[in-house]
């Protein structure tokens, strides 16, 4: 074989390999990474939503748009697995705006799904006792179960025979959404905070290596 | 008759002991109360009952100065759906514990009379089948 031949094939050889390796970086599949909860690839996009934010604006998917925000549902006068769930967030929170990707565009939105008790004051009080940079939203009962639905999830009231009258069923998963407005991520109980906070970190640095 | 009368009640004192329906022989620990955010009209309570005799005891109810009333609840997972269900009475296998802890089995502190601070002590009387009582001071907690 010439040597001029051979020098040839081995110059589309390594350009092509450069070019796999490349491509793989700059766009990872699914094969590449393993991570529970982590819905890729085709995450679904959330669509647009109208909510009422604690402080009395409109809260839209355009206040979730460029950030990567947590997303939980509850009620306040849940005495369990909500301030539970809060906790863990409020210390997960802490831990990941150390990474200076998420240290300005990570929220979490703690979605009230009983509008009937949740005044705007009692929410606002209620989520800014776990950490002042939390936003609480609600909305009447169409609203919510249109964001609900966004995410698969459904939520319910309950009839109880004690003093405060009725509980609210709702999804005890923290749902994450990126900056493009996908729900990329569901973290199920139970909620380890170091688990999570690994977890989202890899999604986060997929998600910026994918584009 | 006097012997009688006192062979007579020492027989139902007995009785009633080895029924093992007295509270004394149920021991609380860990009790504790997950300080409510502002404004909130619920808190929850955890506590381990450890039953030391030899029958399985029942609490029936719950009461304290603390709250309009206290019930016990039990945090239900169904996929990933949360929902509560109340539990009427509280039975501890005999020489066994039972745990309340955040995410299962918890009380549930219902419209608080007092302000709910880290570091207060809240007495809860624990009454037995018997109508017998066992006073535990849960103590407040911030957890956030």
């Amino acid at each position: 074989m010439q040597p001029k031949l051979v020098f040839a094939i081995l110059i589309i050889l390594v350009a092509f390999g450069g070019g796999v390796m490349l491509a793989n970086q700059q766009n990872p599949r699914q094969s590449d990474v393993n991570i529970p909860g982590f819905l890729w690839p085709d995450p679904p996009t959330i669509d647009s939503f109208v909510l009422s934010n604690s402080d009395g604006s409109e809260f839209t998917e355009a206040q979730m748009a460029e950030h990567w925000t947590l997303v939980v549902f509850g009620f306040t006068n849940c005495p369990d697995i909500c301030p539970t769930t809060m906790a863990t967030l409020n210390q997960l929170h802490e831990k990941l705006i150390e990474d200076p990707r998420l240290s300005e565009d990570l929220q979490v939105v703690f979605v009230s799904v009983d509008p009937e008790r949740d005044s705007h004051e009692i929410l606002g009080d209620y989520v800014h006792y776990f950490d002042p940079s939390f936003v609480g939203v609600t909305g009447d009962d169409e609203s919510l179960r249109r964001f609900a639905k966004q995410f698969s999830t459904l939520f319910m009231k309950v009839d109880t025979a004690g003093v405060p009258g009725y509980s609210m069923n709702h999804s005890a998963s923290v749902l994450l959404v990126d900056p493009a407005l996908r729900f990329v991520s569901v973290f199920s109980l139970p909620h380890e905070i170091e688990d999570m906070r690994e977890r989202l970190l890899q999604i986060v640095t997929f998600i910026e290596a994918a584009g | 008759m006097r012997t009688v009368l006192a062979n007579i009640v020492m027989a139902f004192t007995l009785l009633h002991c080895q029924s093992g329906y007295s509270c004394t022989a149920l021991f609380v620990t860990d009790a504790w109360i997950r300080e409510p955010p502002p404004m909130a009209k619920i808190a929850a309570g955890y506590f381990a009952i450890e039953n030391r005799s030899d029958r399985e005891l029942t609490v029936t109810a719950l009461s304290s100065n603390c709250c309009e009333r206290i019930e016990m609840h039990r945090t239900i997972l169904t996929g990933d759906r949360a929902s509560m269900s109340p539990i009427d009475e509280l039975t501890i296998p005999p020489h066994d514990t039972v745990k309340f802890s955040p995410g299962g089995s918890h009380l549930m502190l219902i419209h608080p009379r007092i302000a709910m601070g880290q570091g207060k002590l809240v007495d809860i009387e624990f009454q037995c089948v018997d109508g017998a009582v066992s006073q535990t001071s849960f103590e407040i907690v911030t957890v956030r």
